[in-house]
């Protein structure tokens, strides 16, 4: 460092001070990036001001050999004197820095770090400043690659333009094509290609030995997985994910329930819209929402059933929104347990008890047929009643009009009132909506509906207001349900990665289903096994078990999700295992998580842009894309994994590898026809093994009219919406409304709406009739406390991604939990206070936040579960609903533990 | 002693002054003084003042007064004002101080300030048109409005009470290396019009960093507003070709 002394100002924004520390140095001034360059020692002054700019001063306590010094200006009458008479160096603040920015190797050797005092030189300028920013780093036209893929993040699945450039990431925009977003994306979304470069990527298999995990090869970790398969086959289960793409839980699914004949596959999708998916099967006889997102831009009247979407679908919320901005009028009805951004935007906000909701379903179904503003000819022609039978279950019985008009009339808005909270004028206004034929009203839902007790209920009884007053099958005019994850449609639903469910919507139970997948796999008749596997709950159960006291399940592999954060009351379900000598935990995954840490074998995975890739958004839009970097290190596609363990156990001998014909059931073939060994590594890339599984995939698409195009057609557009029909010119059309005559091709002339999947056979959909019930755990005295988890802007599932970006980490560092004024006030809490909360299942102590993103009413908090230093998981409670087992997240009882009173 | 030097020192005594003026305004003017309701007095409080005498007020401290909105407005310089060549120096730190705020040149740029966290916060107020919030500049949005502005923008400091930058542990770095912004356009001859190096999608309102509140990037000549008549935009970047063969989306009925 031969050069001391230097003096960098860093008040650019700031005229003033910029010319008062220009006065004060008044030789010697460069700039950033030449410091970068030169080598040098130079001086940093730093006002006040620049000091705030986090970023910015990071980076230059990045720079080795920089010394920092605040150059705070107490007063202005320091103006002018020849040197900085208060200059002092913030050592708090440099400390952070330096433990942050400088390397381990760097900090040693820089000896004057922290001690030198700034010294203006006189006499010499230093070289006018040429670039501040490194011109190797600037965009020039031309020499960035851009492709398309779907975010990695939300259900939305909004198109980006990744740019690449030697072989990084390096900039992500909105696809301006894309009919999703429109050029536009969140928060998320923007910086979605940070995702790949957290520093603590996973990068070797690593295997647990002694209560510490070692790296090994992966030939090795193969192995491993495939002797724990064949020694106890039935002991073995797939836990698998809406983050999956399509080809991904295509080879899982068809390794599972073709390969093993085992139905103990589940997807983390359980978690979050199972009971859509039981909502809709059991009401238009098959699953995902007829409608699409073109609706955003038809309806009048938005109903947002417990969905923050200002949060949590930012992107099509702005869709919304943006039409007031044209001067059009969308009226938003937020009902909610919470004020939220999104209330902010509202027209009118109900805030409703805790399972508030069915009643003001019913309170709605009440005032249309005692109003009679209930559409007779919708519901004669379309629509037969149902009601659950004596055990909760997926068909029900048929009720009759009569005995619907007489269970519903006692849904008065008073009585809804004491119910839900809202007050009887509010419940009527939001009847009036449905009322009135002249509007297009467009419900709308994700996790608050679907994770509740009583979930596949909600679920029904949305779409039957809908049906009931006919608002249905306009454009803007109907019940649509969101979705948190890239591929819960996708993956989860489409391919049915699902305990019972084979690809295509098809049943395991249904022996004609069975038949129609094992044709397709050209398996032995049999092999697929006709009982369902574990749900989500009980996977983790009997993993939880000891295999003594009938813990059947033994080893689970998880692939793309994190149940050590996600699941449910972690200490029943996750953590008993983990002391367990026989069972054993296989996560395949790109960080560290709660779920790694705990795992005895964890496999690096490739990630989005790092592999070929295809997901389904919830308008039942399928997107593809193209591996555009390299994975890191020895992370491997979770595809290459699931072959290559198959594979393993192919050639240790296990029958169910083999199809019908004794060949390995994963079948690559080059464009000249010859077989590859796509599951060795080095031919991994060969072909696409993408388009060939999902061509295979394709096959079952058409038994339940989910259509999907060749391959080639997702590589040429921005994502398809199934069913998607070849056209007699050779194009392919996709189809914006399902069940509705001249948009889907499947409905007969004349019939106007079909629903040709009927649960009862007549082309009729079934409008369900619930009774309100009370939720398994209130407050009481003990626990006074309604809690709600769920998400915020910034992060997304784990946080295990977002979290290691550092705008939004930034943003949203952690985990808080959010008071009411009221409550706060009478318990003594303070902002930023830690509050320590019970449960009957766990203690947590988090930060207090009185009102935070959101307002709470008294008596309830809301703590968000992104953090996984700060498991809410922990308090929660595992009830779920009877029908789609999908567990509440969104309510259990807890109390405050203020400090001084601990007990 | 410079005579730029002295310049220097008497702006920034100035500025000072303004400002404990405005320390001192602030003090003397109590909200309750100027709410109260006059009421048949028995104490010694002081009169509420006359509106007549309030405009007074008013008047007298509207250019010293940060606080007030349309003062800052008067504060702009107009496009018209003479708008002096940006040194090199400028130019570079002001490309510089951008990369601070994004992960990349045309991510959307953190929020330098706190902010109201819940609803949505009046980010138009001063950012619709743009403002000199005292030696700061609060750029003018450059894109068309969309309703949620902190969909995209979100806060890099006091993000939640008793937040630590880096919650309770760490979580390690990140090694995105992301574009940094363009270097100046082409030229065609010396002279000739640069053409615009960027993308300008979401980059409609080309004032909001060339603008006369820009300090680096600010053009020499903001009264011709009409920018793309002689800058050329690039179509690559603004996504205008589509990638092999793509066609367009499809036209539904």
């Amino acid at each position: 460092m031969p050069v001391a002394g230097l003096v960098v100002t860093l008040t650019e924004l700031d005229l003033v001070r910029d010319e008062a520390c220009a006065a004060l140095a008044s030789d010697a001034r460069i700039t950033l990036g030449e410091m970068q360059r030169g080598g040098r020692l130079p001086v940093v002054l730093a006002t006040d001001s620049v000091l705030e700019e986090q970023d910015l001063m990071n980076d230059v306590a990045r720079t080795p050999g920089v010394l920092l010094v605040d150059l705070a200006f107490d007063d202005f009458s320091d103006v002018g004197s020849s040197a900085p008479t208060s200059c002092r160096q913030r050592r708090g603040r440099e400390g952070r820095m330096e433990r942050r920015g400088f390397p381990q190797g760097q900090r040693a050797g820089d000896g004057h770090r922290g001690r030198r005092p700034p010294r203006a030189r006189a006499g010499r300028r230093a070289p006018p400043a040429t670039q501040a920013v490194d011109p190797a780093l600037a965009a020039r036209v031309g020499d960035v690659t851009w492709g398309k893929a779907p975010c990695r993040f939300c259900g939305t699945g909004c198109t980006v333009q990744a740019g690449v450039r030697g072989g990084r990431v390096v900039t992500i925009a909105g696809d301006q094509l894309a009919p999703v977003n429109r050029g536009l994306l969140c928060v998320k979304g923007y910086h979605v290609g940070l995702a790949l470069y957290g520093s603590d990527r996973l990068t070797r298999p690593m295997l647990k030995r002694n209560g510490r995990h070692v790296p090994i090869s992966w030939e090795e970790a193969v192995d491993i997985i495939a002797r724990r398969v064949i020694a106890k086959p039935r002991g073995f289960a797939f836990y698998g994910s809406g983050q999956w793409t399509i080809p991904e839980g295509y080879a899982a699914q068809k390794f599972m329930k073709g390969g093993l004949g085992s139905n103990h596959i589940d997807p983390n999708a359980r978690l979050c819209m199972a009971s859509a998916v039981t909502g809709y099967t059991s009401t238009f006889g098959v699953d995902e929402p007829y409608n699409c997102f073109d609706d955003l831009e038809h309806t009048d009247v938005v109903i947002l059933w417990g969905n923050n979407m200002a949060e949590m679908h930012p992107v099509l919320f702005s869709r919304l929104m943006d039409r007031r901005s044209r001067g059009e009028r969308v009226t938003l009805v937020d009902l909610t347990t919470r004020r939220t951004r999104t209330s902010a935007f509202a027209d009118h906000v109900m805030v409703f008890k805790p399972h508030g909701d069915l009643a003001l379903a019913n309170g709605i179904a009440h005032l249309l047929i005692a109003n009679n503003t209930w559409d007779r000819a919708f519901v004669e022609r379309y629509v037969n009643f149902r009601k659950d039978s004596e055990r909760p279950d997926l068909n029900g019985q048929a009720m009759t009009f009569e005995e619907y008009r007489r269970r519903i009339a006692r849904y008065t808005p008073e009585y809804v009132e004491t119910l839900s909270g809202v007050p009887a004028a509010e419940v009527r206004r939001l009847a009036g909506f449905f009322a009135d034929r002249n509007l297009k009203v467009l419900s709308l839902w994700c996790m608050g509906v679907n994770q509740h007790t009583r979930g596949t209920a909600m679920n029904r009884l949305i779409h039957a207001v809908h049906m009931l007053s006919g608002h249905f099958g306009r454009p803007g005019d109907g019940p649509q349900s969101l979705t948190g994850q890239p591929s819960a449609c996708g993956t989860a639903r489409e391919v049915g990665t699902i305990a019972h469910l084979l690809p295509g919507g098809l049943l395991v139970a249904n022996a004609d289903h069975r038949h129609k997948a094992e044709e397709i796999w050209n398996l032995p008749a049999g092999r697929i096994n006709a009982t369902p596997g574990y749900h989500t709950v009980q996977m983790w159960k009997k993993f939880s078990t000891a295999t003594a006291q009938g813990g059947d399940i033994d080893t689970i592999w998880v692939q793309v999700t994190n149940p050590g954060q996600s699941l449910p009351n972690l200490a029943e379900l996750f953590d008993p295992s983990r002391t367990m000598a026989d069972k054993f935990l296989i996560v395949s995954d790109v960080y560290p998580t709660a779920t790694t840490r705990q795992a005895d074998l964890i496999l690096p995975s490739a990630m989005w842009v790092e592999k070929n890739g295809m997901t389904g958004n919830s308008e039942r839009r399928t997107q593809q894309w193209f591996k555009m970097v390299d994975p890191p290190g020895e992370a491997r596609a979770d595809v290459w994994q699931t072959v290559a363990v198959a594979r393993r156990l192919f050639d240790l001998g296990h029958p169910g590898m083999r199809d019908k014909d004794g060949e390995f059931i994963f079948r690559f073939r080059n464009a000249a026809g010859a077989n590859v060994p796509s599951w060795e590594y080095p031919r991994f890339h060969e072909v696409n093994v993408d388009a060939q599984l999902f061509e295979e995939y394709r096959r079952f698409s058409r038994f339940k009219h989910k259509n999907l195009a060749p391959y080639e057609q997702y590589v040429s557009h921005r994502g398809m919406r199934w069913p998607v029909i070849e056209q007699p010119d050779g194009s392919w059309r996709e189809t914006r409304y399902r069940f509705i005559e001249g948009e889907d091709p499947n409905v007969e002339a004349g019939k106007r709406i079909q629903f040709y999947h009927s649960v009862t056979h007549d082309d009729r959909a079934s409008l369900w009739f619930h009774e309100h019930e009370n939720p398994p755990e209130m407050p009481d005295a003990q626990y006074p406390f309604w809690l709600c988890t769920g998400r915020v802007l910034e992060h997304w599932h784990s946080g295990s991604m977002t979290m290691r970006v550092p705008q939004l980490r930034r943003a949203m560092p952690n985990a808080y939990v959010e008071v009411n004024r009221e409550d706060a006030e009478r318990l003594g809490i303070r902002d930023g206070d830690t509050v320590p909360r019970e449960s009957r299942r766990g203690r947590l102590s988090l930060p207090a936040w009185i009102d935070g993103r959101a307002s709470p009413p008294p008596g309830t908090v809301f703590v968000p579960w992104f953090d996984e230093r700060l498991l809410i998981n922990q308090l929660t409670l595992d009830a779920h609903d009877p029908i789609s087992k999908q567990p509440d997240y969104k309510k259990c009882a807890v109390r405050i533990v203020p400090a001084g009173t601990r007990r | 002693m410079s005579s730029a030097r002295l310049f220097h020192v008497i702006a920034a005594g100035a500025v000072g002054v303004a400002l404990m003026g405005l320390a001192t305004s602030w003090r003397s003017v109590p909200t309750a003084r100027r709410y109260a309701r006059p009421e048949p007095s028995t104490s010694a409080a002081p009169l509420v003042p006359t509106y007549a005498a309030e405009r007074e007020r008013h008047h007298d401290n509207r250019l010293r007064h940060p606080g007030n909105l349309r003062a800052m407005g008067a504060d702009r310089p107009a496009i018209t004002d003479p708008s002096p060549v940006v040194s090199d120096e400028r130019w570079s730190a002001a490309l510089a101080a951008r990369t601070q705020r994004r992960a990349y040149d045309g991510a959307p740029p953190t929020i330098p300030h706190p902010i109201r966290q819940q609803d949505f916060p009046n980010c138009m107020t001063c950012h619709g048109e743009g403002l000199r919030v005292g030696a700061q500049v609060a750029p003018a949005i450059c894109h068309e409005t969309h309703v949620s502005c902190v969909q995209c923008h979100v806060v890099s400091v006091d993000p939640i009470p008793g937040a630590t930058p880096d919650g309770v542990i760490p979580f390690e770095d990140n090694s995105f290396a992301g574009l940094t912004p363009p270097l100046r356009g082409e030229r065609a001859w010396v002279g000739a019009p640069p053409t615009i190096p960027h993308a300008t999608n979401m980059r409609s309102n080309c004032g909001s960093c060339h603008g006369p509140l820009a300090l680096g990037l600010r053009t020499s000549h903001p009264w011709r507003q009409s920018c793309t008549q002689c800058h050329a935009p690039s179509a690559e970047l603004n996504q205008r070709p589509t990638y092999a063969g793509t066609p367009p989306p499809l036209a539904l009925r």
